[in-house]
């Protein structure tokens, strides 16, 4: 998997990171990780590009879920710390009922992904777009 | 090593062959009108030759007062000295008058020169001897030894013998890529400090080099083994004699050769008895999980069900359940934990009695999946999720009731339309959303129906060529299997799947659960 970002300005920046290849076991928390990079670094706003992700198992979903917690501004647990705390975080994620989240959008999964998206219901949290340029416009 | 004796003296005897000595002084002293040509000592004590009473006791008196450097000429005696390695180790004694001097001093000077080389040659080859007895010594001790702890004693104590040094120290790290830590360290306390100067040495160290620090040199070898550097070796010398030799670098290189093998080879043996270790520990897990899976379906009249499963490690994030309810109901659960391996099999056993305590508590499936979410959010156990299909089913009841959190939709092949269409409820997987708007789907199941509920581990297996297995192929399955018990339909699912994988390692688990409706109305009617 190969993570790349570039930047586009819509009222506010919005930095797009590019998933080139599989999302899996083996690499969610890669992704994890630079997303939690990129907040550290500035990013308030993030379009994930998933054109050119080929495939995505059920450890990418977590992968979205700890991004969306990260974009709101959660810091992510120590490690050490036990997994007490990402449960905590993970109610904030809904609150009393699931919302869309505002700083971190999709863009153009592939059918297989979009499926997964959609029977996991990870769809509630996330607007999902075809076109780029439409996208960086609703943040 | 060197030919000097202990004095530091180099002696004309170790030099000079007497008799030839003698033979060739007879021949010149016959031509000579004289009976003056000696070799003496640098005390003027007669070596080799001629020389009267009187012209020792002269060269005597005169050598004790003064040790000339070049010729000299005296009481018509010439004084000759001798070098060897650029010292004086005897003079030369001839008559003043006496011919040919120079061709003679040459001739002697020439076989010091020859002397001192098959002397040196002789204390060369005896070294390499030694070096190679040692290496090969050295050798067959750090081979002997499989343990990384042996490894720097061994090494340091064979460096101590074969090179000179105040202090000692040798770095290794206890595993492939960590970093160098110093495990071993010998010599004069009072030369550590220098080595404490130096930075950690890391493996991209090739070559020896030496470094000057504090009137001292310390000179870094690395522990090599092809291409790969294992470690290193640290020498301190005082500054007078601090230079290391381009001969002493070769064979500390070679030792630390040595070493690096038996270091890997430590490495390759523990990592070998943990992953034994390991290996055991899983295949302990893996026994443990399988016994707590129900060994066999439920026979429930009216219903023919059968389930298959295969982890894709030792232990898996996939698991059913069947759950005996009240008043002849069943509940039937598969479920799939995000990621896979030991976490996710520890997840899988707690959300399966969270969703076996609720199947007794709540009648709706719905309402089971909906109280789950909820403790698992309450409970804050783990990071991971999970997506459940859950069924209640009655005996002598074709109906069935299914509610499904963010689980892969079922196929329900319905045996007198022909016909295999995808059975989707809507929920969102356990443990992520506070609300996961879960809803119970009713399905009439008539008699030769059936269902297969299933985990992603087989519409996302792939082939060499990366397609996957996909929904469409279960539904043919289905189709062409339907009157089949539902174990051999089971079974031919996952053969399928097998065969489509053809040689590619499993990258997910594999559940299936095969449901099928084998009669309405009339319980004891064979098929």
């Amino acid at each position: 998997m190969q993570l790349t970002t570039s930047t586009e300005q819509a009222e506010r920046p919005v930095t797009v990171l590019h998933i080139d290849g599989e999302l899996d076991g083996a690499t969610y928390e890669e992704l994890i990780a630079f997303g939690h990079q990129l907040y550290l670094d500035g990013t308030r706003n993030l379009l994930l590009d998933l054109r050119k992700m080929t495939y995505m198992s059920s450890s990418g979903l977590i992968a979205l879920h700890t991004l969306a917690l990260i974009l709101r501004g959660e810091s992510l647990p120590d490690s050490d710390d036990g997994w007490g705390s990402f449960g905590a975080l993970r109610n904030a994620v809904a609150g009393d009922h699931v919302e869309k989240q505002v700083h971190l959008k999709l863009l153009g999964p592939i059918p297989q992904v979009a499926r997964a998206l959609e029977m996991s219901g990870m769809v509630r949290l996330f607007d999902i777009y075809d076109d780029l340029n439409t996208a960086i416009t609703t943040f | 090593m060197s030919t000097m004796d202990r004095s530091g003296q180099v002696r004309v005897h170790r030099l000079l062959d007497r008799n030839m000595l003698e033979q060739l002084f007879g021949l010149l002293l016959a031509n000579q009108e004289t009976h003056t040509l000696a070799i003496v000592h640098p005390d003027g004590r007669l070596f080799a030759g001629h020389l009267s009473e009187q012209s020792v006791m002269f060269v005597q008196r005169h050598l004790n007062s003064t040790q000339p450097n070049e010729r000299q000429t005296t009481d018509e005696l010439i004084l000759q000295p001798l070098f060897a390695n650029n010292r004086i180790v005897g003079y030369l004694i001839m008559r003043e008058s006496a011919k040919q001097v120079d061709l003679v001093t040459d001739i002697i000077a020439h076989m010091l020169q020859q002397g001192i080389e098959k002397r040196s040659m002789g204390a060369e080859t005896l070294l390499r001897y030694r070096e190679l007895n040692l290496l090969y010594e050295i050798g067959e001790t750090l081979g002997a030894s499989i343990s990384p702890d042996e490894v720097p004693a061994i090494l340091l104590a064979a460096v101590q013998r074969v090179v000179r040094s105040v202090a000692v120290e040798m770095w290794t790290a206890a595993t492939d890529g960590a970093m160098f830590k110093m495990v071993r360290r010998v010599g004069d306390p009072d030369a550590f400090s220098e080595l404490d100067h130096l930075p950690t040495p890391t493996a991209r160290i090739t070559e020896p080099f030496a470094d000057a620090i504090n009137g001292s040199v310390v000179l870094t070898v690395p522990l090599r083994i092809q291409e790969r550097t294992r470690g290193a070796m640290r020498l301190v010398r005082r500054q007078a004699d601090a230079i290391f030799s381009s001969g002493e670098q070769k064979l500390l290189t070679a030792l630390g050769h040595q070493a690096a093998i038996a270091v890997e080879r430590g490495w390759m043996v523990q990592n070998e008895l943990a992953a034994h270790r390991l290996e055991q520990e899983l295949e302990t897990a893996r026994r443990i999980q399988r016994s707590l899976l129900p060994q066999t379906p439920p026979t429930i009249t009216g219903w023919d069900i059968a389930a298959y499963f295969q982890p894709a490690q030792h232990v898996s994030g996939d698991y059913y359940d069947f759950i005996p309810l009240e008043e002849n109901r069943f509940g039937l659960l598969i479920a799939d934990v995000t990621n896979k391996g030991v976490p996710a099999a520890l997840f899988g056993v707690y959300t399966n009695s969270v969703i076996r305590t609720n199947a007794t508590l709540y009648d709706d499936p719905a309402a089971v999946l909906t109280q789950t979410n909820q403790r698992i959010l309450a409970d804050q156990r783990s990071p991971l999720f999970l997506s459940a299909l859950y069924a209640v089913l009655h005996s002598n009841n074709p109906q069935l009731s299914i509610a499904s959190a963010g689980h892969d939709y079922p196929v329900w092949y319905q045996a007198e339309r022909r016909l295999s269409v995808e059975v989707s409820p809507k929920g969102s997987i356990l443990g992520a959303f506070n609300d996961i708007d879960v809803e119970t789907q009713d399905i009439e199941m008539a008699t030769g129906d059936l269902l297969i509920f299933y985990t992603d581990g087989i519409t996302e297996a792939r082939n060499p060529a990366r397609a996957f297995f996909g929904a469409e192929r279960l539904h043919a399955i289905a189709q062409s299997h339907y009157e089949r018990q539902a174990h051999e339909i089971a079974a031919a699912t996952v053969q399928a799947v097998t065969d489509f994988a053809a040689g590619t390692s499993q990258a997910d688990d594999i559940t299936v659960m095969v449901i099928k409706r084998t009669a309405n109305h009339h319980p004891t009617l064979p098929h």
